[in-house]
């Protein structure tokens, strides 16, 4: 029962992955474990008394959430504001020391990024959820399409159409796609059952990707 | 609908809680009240060494007791009622071997783990901290 609770609760408070997460969102996440875990362990205490305090929490974690997004002010006070560490490819120690962000951390971060040269950074600003972002200089970004001169198509949003066999309905309607349209594209891949489809996927750039079964296998 | 939607989550919560918190501290108020007269019954027919009234009383006892017992458990810690449960079975025991004195100290503690209970549930400064 507290299992299902906690999975309702998880789903009811977002999205967010446990490293992206916001302070007070890891806080109220550990909390609420270790409320979970309490009934559990000692038959003592009585289920109830664990379900109210993760109810509290979720109720807390949403309406914080919700000023968060109403407020700027309650923002910076909850989850803090981001700091910069370089600035025009300068080191800022000031704000090194402040964050307790030693150096060896910090060019450890920065060459996973792939920017061995401190000199190479326009901006480096560490997020509230503890990540780094990185803007390069212009002259060390790589080349865009756009730098090139090139004209490109836009990609489209990639659907996901046969998984298993299976046809999904919803997703093809999404597409714009008709099942008999589906039925004679297959059929030009000389696939005569769309039931030996793996998966099959509307691309980004429009067109239908096919995996058979057992087409890797051998 | 959909914007206030977490709004609403949470003032919902809220309400469940606090109003669902008050019922059920009334409750536990209201029935170890009703535990502790019966109890007082059964102290005082001991005081008066009246034998048959303190069992007649015990087994009256023993039956509002077996009503909230399982009610009681949802929302108290069950180590307590453990206790109280120990607690009234000796009481039983020493009334029905007319130990008086031994009576007179069993129901003594059995009223005082009854009054607790409730006061242990309530939303104090003493509790919380």
């Amino acid at each position: 029962m507290l299992y299902i609770l906690l999975v309702i609760v998880m789903r009811l408070m977002g999205k967010r992955q446990i490293g992206q997460l916001q302070p007070f969102e890891l806080v109220i996440t550990i909390v609420i474990a270790e409320l979970a875990v309490l009934p559990m362990n000692n038959l003592g205490i009585p289920i109830t008394n664990g379900v109210i305090g993760i109810l509290m929490l979720m109720a807390a974690e949403v309406f914080i959430s919700l000023l968060v997004l109403k407020s700027e002010r309650v923002r910076a006070l909850v989850c803090g504001t981001p700091t910069m560490l370089i600035n025009n490819g300068r080191l800022l120690p000031e704000a090194m020391q402040r964050l307790r962000v030693n150096l060896n951390d910090l060019l450890e971060q920065l060459r996973s990024k792939e920017y061995p040269n401190v000199s190479d950074i326009a901006f480096a600003v560490l997020e509230n959820n503890g990540a780094l972002s990185v803007i390069p200089k212009a002259d060390a970004q790589p080349p865009t399409a756009r730098d090139l001169g090139r004209t490109v198509t836009q990609p489209l949003f990639p659907v996901t159409l046969i998984v298993d066999g299976n046809v999904n309905l919803k997703n093809l309607k999404l597409a714009g796609i008709g099942v008999d349209t589906l039925i004679a594209q297959a059929r030009l891949q000389q696939i005569p059952d769309i039931r030996d489809v793996f998966f099959a996927q509307l691309t980004t750039r429009g067109q239908i990707d096919w995996h058979l079964r057992g087409e890797g296998d051998s | 609908m959909r914007k206030w939607s977490g709004w609403l989550l949470v003032l919902a919560i809220a309400a469940i809680v606090t109003t669902g918190g008050i019922l059920s501290q009334r409750y536990l108020d209201r029935s170890a009240y009703d535990l502790a007269s019966q109890l007082e019954r059964v102290q005082q027919a001991v005081d008066h060494r009246d034998w048959r009234e303190s069992a007649d009383s015990f087994v009256a006892l023993e039956k509002r007791w077996n009503r909230v017992h399982s009610n009681w458990a949802l929302i108290t810690d069950h180590m307590e009622l453990d206790n109280l449960e120990l607690s009234l079975v000796r009481l039983q025991e020493f009334i029905e071997s007319r130990d008086e004195v031994n009576a007179r100290v069993e129901a003594g503690e059995a009223m005082d783990m009854i009054r607790h209970i409730p006061e242990r549930e309530r939303l104090t400064w003493r509790n919380v901290f």
